[in-house]
């Protein structure tokens, strides 16, 4: 190991926040004492996995106040640390790891609010869907729908929550309600880019099931063969909710 | 003297401009404020069918732009990211700014990232690798980059020489020009106590293609005051001063005015850009 490589691993260990002895030595010590000077780097660790977390889950922070988030923060910086010079994606763990914390308690919402989020934010970075055909699928033969094969929008994201999650990252917005009953029951929220905006629709649980088995190459009724009973029956409904959300983007019929 | 880097398409002019952040985008696609010219940090429009990317390129359409990568942690030991590469080397097909600029640091070991700017040793090891990782950048790029220097806040003891010659060695071989960043030069002098002016009389006026502005912040570590680059003030009096005998030096120079934390409005950092603009504007009329 080089004297280099040697020493980036023991500034990246007590910056992290691991023992600082083995790197104090490399250190010019003076007026400000060398581990006082180490403290200024373990600091910004923290901040940069408070902001970037900050950044993709706001709503969670606004949740739990600054104290708190800057605490998780601290505590998914050990658990996960970045891998990526990028830290658009820093957080995507961070839903699972509320989960741990929070899922048997009052606050167990607080997981489901982080997945919208994220959702939200992996939307912005999608490519833009065409606008499905309704005319050209008027056409389909009522024979041959089956056969059709239909495609999700790219931006499209699906969150479920046992929560009304999207009641209440709305309660959170500039504009939002004041008030949410967390007891009002399930959301179930499509998530997809329109243009310059990302565009959130409360969908029903078909929708949500259909929207997750439509992977562009099975054909309607293979997807149909996979879904539960209560899907299947709401079928034509689940389709008509997910296009009214901007979820599906084209279809295709082969042979056609 | 105009010192601007030969850019593809729209070179970045020797005038005053201001970093582009989110939150002013909207701003400026729909209001057109007069700034000389806009820098983006390159990995927020990595995603090349996001709605950022498509922002900023109806943006580069009214403004010439520069790209300032913050991730790639050129000075490390780890191989070069070549995913992280091909996806800068993508956007600047893609935007060709005027100019691309990387920082002479560090953020990552043994696939770990801190996704910080760490300072390196002064020393003939480091100065050789990150010399020719520079070279390894503006290869797959096919173009001359800017380095730019960092706020530090500790030395080690085994650098042999000091800061502005590292910089300058390492823009030398590696054919890089210079981003000076003239607060970090103030705020390394305060936390290690050396003179800045020295550090500016040091730099070979031909290596620099751009300058850097910004707000710093003093903190208490155990009773120490530490200066902080943090990119969420005005830049103080000090820097000001710096930055007058460094145009007197340099010449009018592409200067930024850099702004990432607890953003104020446009007007505020048009402002601090006017001010920068009137520094060169006077060096322009005495040389006259």
């Amino acid at each position: 190991m080089s004297a280099l490589h040697r020493l980036q691993r023991d500034c990246e260990r007590a910056f992290r926040g691991a023992a600082a002895a083995p790197l104090l030595p490399a250190l010019v010590g003076n007026a400000i004492p060398a581990a006082t000077r180490v403290e200024v780097y373990r600091n910004n660790a923290r901040e940069i996995c408070r902001k970037a977390l900050g950044n993709s889950c706001p709503v969670v922070e606004q949740l739990v106040g600054d104290a708190c988030f800057r605490s998780l923060a601290l505590q998914y910086l050990d658990e996960h640390p970045s891998t990526s010079g990028d830290l658009q994606y820093f957080g995507r763990e961070f839903p699972a790891v509320l989960d741990t914390l929070y899922a048997k308690s009052e606050y167990g919402y607080l997981g489901d609010v982080a997945r919208l989020e994220l959702a939200i934010e992996s939307a912005l970075l999608a490519p833009e869907a065409r606008t499905l055909d309704l005319e050209a699928l008027a056409d389909v033969p009522a024979d041959r729908l089956g056969d059709v094969v239909f495609a999700t929008a790219p931006s499209l994201r699906l969150v479920e929550s046992r929560y009304p999650v999207l009641s209440i990252w709305r309660a959170h917005q500039s504009d939002g309600e004041e008030t949410v009953d967390l007891c009002s029951g399930a959301e179930y929220v499509a998530v997809r880019r329109a243009g310059d905006e990302v565009e959130l629709r409360l969908i029903d649980r078909p929708a949500l099931e259909l929207g997750r088995a439509l992977d562009g190459r099975a054909s309607l009724s293979q997807v149909w063969d996979e879904l539960p009973d209560d899907v299947r029956d709401a079928l034509t409904g689940a389709l008509k909710s997910l296009a009214i959300a901007g979820g599906l983007s084209h279809f295709s019929l082969p042979g056609r | 003297m105009t010192q601007s880097v030969a850019g593809d398409a729209r070179p970045i002019p020797a005038i005053a401009g201001i970093g582009l952040r989110g939150p002013h985008q909207a701003h400026f696609l729909n209001d057109k404020p007069a700034a000389g010219w806009l820098e983006a940090h390159s990995e927020n429009y990595f995603a090349e069918d996001g709605i950022a990317l498509a922002t900023l390129e109806r943006i580069r359409a009214d403004y010439p732009v520069s790209l300032h990568g913050v991730g790639l942690s050129i000075g490390s030991v780890d191989p070069l990211d070549t995913g992280h590469l091909t996806r800068l080397a993508r956007l600047v097909e893609r935007i060709e700014p005027g100019l691309v600029s990387e920082h002479l640091s560090w953020g990552a070991v043994d696939g770990r990232h801190l996704n910080d700017l760490l300072p390196l040793p002064y020393t003939g090891e480091a100065l050789a690798h990150v010399a020719g990782r520079i070279e390894q950048v503006q290869d797959r790029l096919g173009r001359q980059i800017l380095i730019e220097n960092v706020s530090s806040y500790l030395e080690f003891t085994s650098s042999t020489m000091p800061e502005w010659e590292f910089l300058v060695e390492t823009a030398t071989r590696s054919g890089a020009k210079i981003l000076l960043d003239v607060n970090n030069i103030y705020v390394n002098s305060q936390n290690h106590g050396f003179t800045a002016s020295d550090y500016i009389e040091s730099i070979p006026v031909e290596l620099v293609g751009e300058i850097h502005l910004a707000g710093h912040t003093v903190q208490q570590y155990d009773g120490h005051e530490i200066l902080v680059d943090t990119h969420n003030a005005l830049v103080c009096d000090a820097v000001w001063t710096l930055y007058a005998a460094a145009i007197a030096r340099f010449g009018p120079t592409p200067t930024l005015i850099e702004w990432d934390s607890e953003l104020p409005p446009v007007e505020t950092l048009l402002a601090e850009a006017a001010r920068a603009q009137r520094t060169m504007d006077s060096y322009g009329e005495r040389a006259a």
